[in-house]
């Protein structure tokens, strides 16, 4: 995969919500961090998104907001 | 709550030349608005109407509920409750301590409580070891420093900022930006002030209000403002780039296809079918690749580097997918790529990115 995104995470779906329009689809990194993406229904479906299956959580540099305590 | 300052429908017009159009705006104690246009666009003289230095050719003003538009009266009585700092600093011929009293001087204020009341300002304002200091010999970051202090220390409730900024260098600008968010959430003073750098209302108020020919197209916070612009000037001045005209071909649920120029794009909307719209894409939000990888964004279009453009960290790209899209990756990104005007890469944004507007 060669992307422009810096921050290309692997894991796995832990779980696919689906609303009406819309899923939330929850991605669990090996190290435990969960990455909750909105994506619509139709995307999950072509993806064949389903709990246990290996997904990689994609998000640009400029996306990422930092904060402190 | 009665707002401390409210403007309605305010007109102006200098040799018949209408500069102001039916503004309306409401500030109450605490609020911060940041009204940012380009120039000539009428933030001045808004400020100017306001601050009561002129009267509006039609419209009301309000201060804490009562009229100040006419009664000669009235406007100098709240006038006294109010401050202006102008784009040029402006400092008067005497130490930087005496040039914060002044206003203090002007109302009789006892000594003891004008010396207390001077150096609890120019510690706000961060120019306590500049008190003996003569104040047209500062720096114009300093000087500007010295004319906020001014106009705080007499307590206004609605503080007017022209341009704070404008002819400042960096440092003294973020300097200066401090400062205000330091006034705005002591919460005291209503805060209003005109700038005509975007980046600047966002850092310093809550609220933005967009002034272009005289009027104000939208007010809201600076998320809505950035990410749901209700026109395409108000788009265009805030810095989307990619505005594409193009007609609602189908919809199911709030999934929308938009015919751009025969490209098929897919975005979120609660816009009917066959409206007339414009899709707004920004930059950041549009990621690159060189293989059509399996992924979630609905709008994946193979096209041809036209245009790299480096700007420091960051650079831009403008591909050519049947329409002209702008994109802005890490320059670190592009390198690693190695991306080259002329060779094919695919562009892929998701339909919930995407802001729509109906176009005419």
């Amino acid at each position: 995969m060669k992307i422009s995104a810096r921050n290309v995470l692997k894991g796995k779906v832990k779980q696919v919500k689906a609303g009406s329009v819309n899923s939330e689809v929850i991605v669990k990194t090996d190290n435990g961090t969960e990455i909750v993406s909105i994506i619509t229904k139709e995307s999950a479906k072509n993806l064949k998104l389903a709990k246990g299956k290996t997904a990689y959580a994609v998000i640009k540099a400029s996306n990422v907001m930092i904060m402190t305590d | 709550m009665v707002p401390v300052i409210e403007a309605k429908k305010l007109s102006h017009a200098y040799d018949k030349r209408n500069i102001l159009k039916e503004v309306s705006l409401s500030l109450d104690r605490g609020d911060a608005l940041a009204l940012i246009g380009p120039n000539g666009s009428g933030k001045t003289t808004l400020l100017r109407l306001l601050d009561l230095l002129e009267r509006p050719y039609s419209g009301r003003i309000y201060f804490n509920g009562d009229d100040v538009t006419r009664s000669g009266r009235r406007r100098l009585h709240a006038r006294r409750r109010m401050a202006l700092v102008h784009q040029k600093p402006i400092v008067f011929n005497m130490n930087v301590f005496n040039n914060v009293a002044c206003g203090l001087k002007f109302r009789h204020v006892d000594r003891k409580i004008v010396h207390r009341k001077v150096e609890r300002i120019l510690e706000l304002v961060d120019m306590s070891d500049y008190r003996n200091r003569d104040a047209r010999m500062l720096s114009g970051g300093e000087m500007q420093r010295v004319a906020i202090a001014r106009a705080l220390v007499t307590r206004p409730e609605v503080l007017f900022l022209d341009e704070p900024t404008a002819n400042l260098d960096p440092a003294s600008v973020s300097k200066v930006e401090d400062i205000l968010a330091r006034i705005i959430s002591r919460g005291k003073t209503a805060v209003l002030m005109t700038t005509h750098d975007m980046a600047q209302g966002q850092r310093v108020a809550r609220k933005i209000g967009v002034l272009i020919n005289g009027e104000i197209l939208q007010i809201g916070s600076p998320g809505d403002i950035f990410f749901a612009p209700v026109s395409k000037r108000v788009a265009e001045f805030v810095g989307v780039e990619n505005i594409l005209p193009g007609t609602i071909v189908s919809k199911e649920n709030d999934l929308a296809i938009v015919n751009i120029n025969g490209v098929e794009v897919q975005v979120i909307t609660d816009l009917a079918q066959s409206e007339n719209v414009h899709v707004m894409i920004r930059p950041e939000d549009i990621t690159f690749a060189r293989t059509r990888d399996a992924s979630s964004a609905r709008n994946v279009f193979q096209g041809v580097i036209n245009r790299i453009i480096p700007l420091g960290p960051l650079t831009r790209i403008e591909v050519d997918c049947g329409i002209s899209l702008l994109g802005v990756v890490t320059t670190r990104s592009a390198s690693e790529m190695e991306l080259k005007t002329g060779s094919n890469l695919y562009a892929s944004f998701k339909a919930t990115a995407i802001h729509v507007i109906k176009r005419g």
